[in-house]
């Protein structure tokens, strides 16, 4: 019998390796906690972290899934305010924590069911209108969200065995929970869960020959991303003290977006990547103030336009492209060796 | 939950056929696809579907699949009724299935696009993955020994990791002939897999196709390769026009007048099968 | 305010989001793709005629001088730009046109300042009264021009050789392609005519809107819902849809509340895509199941 696999062994078979997680971590903590952030530094990294949590979730429902939103700032929003009002009503942090997951998840799952009826273009049009609708009651029921003038909410988060209270504190908590949230999305890339929704999303005959329930997949998708984006909320209000309509509107739901596009869809690593950038760029440079969106516009033109494949497309098919160099590389070196005759 | 586990009952008359298909009726629009059609296999037996283009005979393969739903007649898989399961429960039912032409997904390698076949076994579930990653990374790595396994089998040499868009097509059709080998216990369904295959290729089809029946599943092929299908079928079903005009062994149904004059033109003249009862004898 | 001056004005405000809803319909009908800078385009358009009427230019030219340099701008931005970006999958042209808006309001900002703007009226006759409800001029003029407009683009479409090539396009490309279509300058042209419709309803805004640079967004949702309850890339659909949410949303400020007027034009979006995404004049799409 020939042997069927190439001088390449078996790799181990998982497409994600643990270790790599517990190092970032360790890195990501040191970095945060040694780098000489000032306070503005560590407040701007916490929230790029929320970010980082909430695209993951995006990754999951269009990278792997194919249903893609705009509102996934919405469903951060609500789980932002839903908890904040909630501790403002005097319920614990983790009783609040709790309901704002619960409605998260469940505005996910909502959003999934959607997704099981409509076909992909007109989808976004239904994100984009419950995103709004969203906007349209934060910014309408003012004595439940106070509106425009926006929702103060306790700052930090007191755990029980852990209080985050400094801008310090909630940074190195916040990418903590990102780096556990990039773990296991991609555990659950290599799960039976993740492999289903990308098979359906790469065919779908090949999907629904393979056993994926249509409706199954889409519906775990956006509840994940719910879940991804019920996190985010909490960590956002506990972050930042204080909530607006604003936050959560089309505009940050585009950062995300177009972070995880640029990054490359279905990519975890690419995809944090290319949020760390945008929200860097949204964020971080309050200073640039009108300039700052016009820049960004252009330069998410101008990097789809060089590769739209994302960043981490680009990798991957840099690394292609060196596998293929490699024997050619070795024959040369091996000529060049060769005793002459 | 995901990949759908139900096991539906009721068995209405039984014998050791594995899969029966009764009066089965599909209707697109004004075009009457399969008209009554008919066919009982039994555990192991190879059914080669003939006939010409238009004749219904992948509306037949999507109809077992679960692609079109059928307006009159039934399915049986042993007791189970497969007509009544929505498309993506049909593969817990044990019914595997390759493809005419087989999707190229972009950016995706030939261990995955087996693993498609085999992550209910293969793929650990989400709690695992994620608690679990030894035991994962072990279950996924028997998965792929699996496949391996069965490219080599198949006799095809490519890596497990090398992408589907640089694979030849007939290596392409034999990967997809794998996938669907490993997916179906009870049912194994080929669509005109032996189109764009070379004669090596074609051999090593041959043989495994024979080495699935032994094993225990059923096999329906699609096939306008009547050498091959003299080779390979206990059971020939002929149809035209959506209709049943002849079924039985291969000899006998070739042997039929109207299906040689139809459908067989130069192999009724020249095939293998040419001395069974015309004076003229070539061989 | 009755019933009757709701209708009426939610007619005069519908016009305008029909134009907009039927420039998008056209962009998305030939090209598949949804251009999220809609109502920036109209924003730009409309700075372009205010920019124009204070150098003294007449009304009827800028809003021509304004339709066509939004149209070009926008022809130039889907030769350059987009069509690098097809083929990819949905989100790329989606997250273009988004980049797109973003650019559009900041570089409206950079140059202009964020103070609002008045458009230039059209006429500034005086309100006339018609059966007891007040109608401006102005409003009539409008909707003189909205429908002329409509009238003009439509037609096109739907009777010149160009316009049908256009739709031979959007059914199918390599068929389009085969009777020697070439599609990829039928993309450019659907979208020279779409950001041309922009640029004209720009300056039609009048006493309706101030223009500020962020108006994009809420001009394109109710471009998008009226485009959406008349059917996709039906223009009459479009026009239809939007006098539809016109009055629906003013009815809604008569009989809810005026802060979620924005509401009305975004639950009826929700409730068509749910319900009936083919719209009112849509044609069915095939619904049949991928074999």
């Amino acid at each position: 019998m020939s042997s069927v696999l190439t001088s390449e062994r078996v790799r181990d078979g998982l497409g994600y390796r643990p270790l790599r997680y517990v190092v970032l971590l360790v890195v990501a903590v040191l970095f945060c906690t040694n780098g000489g952030l000032s306070p503005a530094d560590e407040f701007i990294g916490a929230l790029i972290a929320v970010n980082v949590i909430a695209a993951l979730g995006q990754v999951v429902m269009y990278g792997w899934t194919g249903l893609l939103s705009v509102g996934q700032a919405a469903l951060v929003g609500t789980s932002a305010y839903t908890f904040a009002i909630a501790e403002n009503h005097g319920h614990g942090v983790w009783a609040s924590a709790l309901l704002a997951m619960v409605f998260a998840t469940f505005g996910g799952a909502l959003l999934g069911v959607v997704g099981t009826r409509i076909r992909s273009h007109y989808f976004v049009l239904v994100t984009l209108a419950l995103a709004e609708v969203v906007n349209l009651v934060l910014d309408n029921q003012i004595t439940l969200t106070g509106g425009e003038n926006g929702l103060p909410a306790p700052i930090g988060l007191d755990l029980g065995f852990v209080q985050l209270t400094s801008s310090r504190d909630l940074l190195v908590g916040s990418a903590v929970v990102a780096v556990l949230g990039m773990y296991v999305c991609s555990a659950l890339k290599s799960s039976r869960l993740g492999l289903g929704m990308r098979t359906l999303n790469a065919n779908e005959i090949l999907g629904l020959t393979s056993g994926v329930s249509p409706r199954a997949a889409r519906i775990a998708a956006s509840s994940v991303a719910g879940v991804f984006a019920g996190v985010a909320g909490i960590l956002f209000a506990a972050v930042t003290g204080f909530l607006g309509p604003s936050d959560f509107n089309l505009a940050e739901a585009l950062v995300l977006l177009v972070g995880v596009v640029i990054g490359g869809m279905a990519s975890v690593p690419g995809a944090t990547m290319g949020v760390i950038v945008t929200s860097y760029l949204a964020v971080g440079v309050p200073s640039l103030n009108v300039k700052g969106p016009l820049i960004y516009g252009l330069a998410v033109i101008v990097v789809l336009m060089i590769t739209p494949v994302g960043l981490a497309g680009t990798v991957s098919a840099a690394r292609r492209w060196v596998t293929r160099m490699r024997p050619r590389l070795a024959r040369r070196r091996v000529a060049a060796e060769r005793p002459v005759l | 939950m995901l990949f759908s586990r139900r096991r539906p009952s009721a068995p209405p008359g039984s014998g050791s056929a594995t899969l029966r298909i009764l009066d089965l009726e599909v209707r697109f629009g004004g075009v009457h696809a399969l008209r009554q059609v008919g066919l009982e296999l039994a555990k192991g037996e190879v059914c080669a579907v003939v006939g010409s283009n238009g004749s219904g005979k992948t509306t037949l393969l999507n109809a077992i699949s679960g692609f079109v739903r059928p307006n009159g007649g039934q399915i049986w898989a042993d007791d189970l009724p497969l007509h009544r399961l929505p498309a993506h429960a049909r593969r817990s039912a044990g019914i595997g299935r390759a493809f005419q032409v087989p999707p190229i997904l972009a950016g995706w390698t030939v261990g995955q696009y087996l693993a498609t076949a085999s992550y209910w076994s293969g793929a650990p579930a989400w709690y695992r993955s994620v608690a679990l990653p030894a035991h994962s990374a072990r279950q996924i790595r028997g998965a792929r020994e699996d496949a391996a396994e069965g490219l080599a089998r198949i006799g095809v040499e490519a890596s497990l990791d090398a992408h589907l868009s640089e694979i030849s097509l007939g290596e392409l059709k034999l990967i997809d002939v794998t996938r669907a080998a490993i997916g179906g216990d009870r049912l194994v369904m080929l669509d005109e897999p032996t189109s764009g295959l070379g004669l090596g290729e074609v051999d090593r089809l041959r043989a495994f196709v024979r080495a699935i029946g032994d094993a225990g599943p059923s096999v329906i092929i699609v096939e306008h390769n009547l050498e091959f299908v003299a080779d390979i079928a206990d059971h020939v079903l002929v149809l035209d026009d959506g209709a049943v005009v002849a079924a039985g062994n291969p000899a006998d149904v070739f042997a039929e007048e109207a299906v040689r004059r139809s459908y067989m033109g130069d192999f009724a003249r020249h095939g293998r099968l040419a001395g069974t009862s015309s004076p003229e004898s070539t061989s | 305010m009755d019933i009757l001056q709701a209708i009426a004005s939610g007619i005069a405000f519908g016009v305008l989001y029909g134009l907009i809803g039927l420039g998008f319909s056209i962009m998305y009908r030939t090209t598949g793709i949804l251009n999220f800078a809609q109502g920036d385009l109209v924003v730009l358009g409309g700075y372009v005629v205010v920019r124009l009427d204070q150098h003294g230019w007449p009304l009827g030219l800028a809003l021509l001088v304004a339709g066509l340099a939004v149209g070009v701008f926008m022809a130039l931005i889907e030769r350059i730009v987009l069509q690098r970006v097809y083929g990819y999958g949905l989100a790329y042209p989606i997250v273009v046109t988004v980049g797109l808006a973003l650019a559009i309001e900041s570089g409206i900002q950079l140059v202009e300042g964020a103070t609002p703007e008045f458009p230039p009226l059209l006429t500034a006759d005086a309100p006339i009264d018609i059966g007891g409800v007040h109608v401006t001029h102005q409003q009539i003029a409008v909707v003189i021009v909205a429908v002329v407009l409509a009238a003009l683009a439509i037609g096109f479409v739907e009777w010149t050789r160009v316009g049908r090539a256009l739709r031979a396009v959007a059914v199918d490309r390599h068929v389009a392609g085969l009777l020697g279509i070439p599609a990829k300058w039928y993309f450019t042209l659907a979208f020279l005519v779409g950001g041309g419709i922009a640029g004209v309803t720009g300056g039609l805004l009048g006493d309706a809107y101030t223009l500020t640079p962020t108006l994009g967004l809420s001009l394109s949702l109710a471009g998008f819902t009226a485009a959406i309850i008349g059917g996709l890339g039906n223009g009459y659909g479009a026009m239809l849809g939007g006098i539809l949410v016109g009055v629906l949303e003013n009815l809604a400020v008569l009989y809810i509340s005026p802060g979620y007027k924005e509401g009305v034009a975004l639950g009826a979006l929700i409730l068509f895509l749910l319900v009936r995404p083919d719209g009112l004049l849509g044609e069915p799409a095939a619904h049949g199941r991928a074999v």
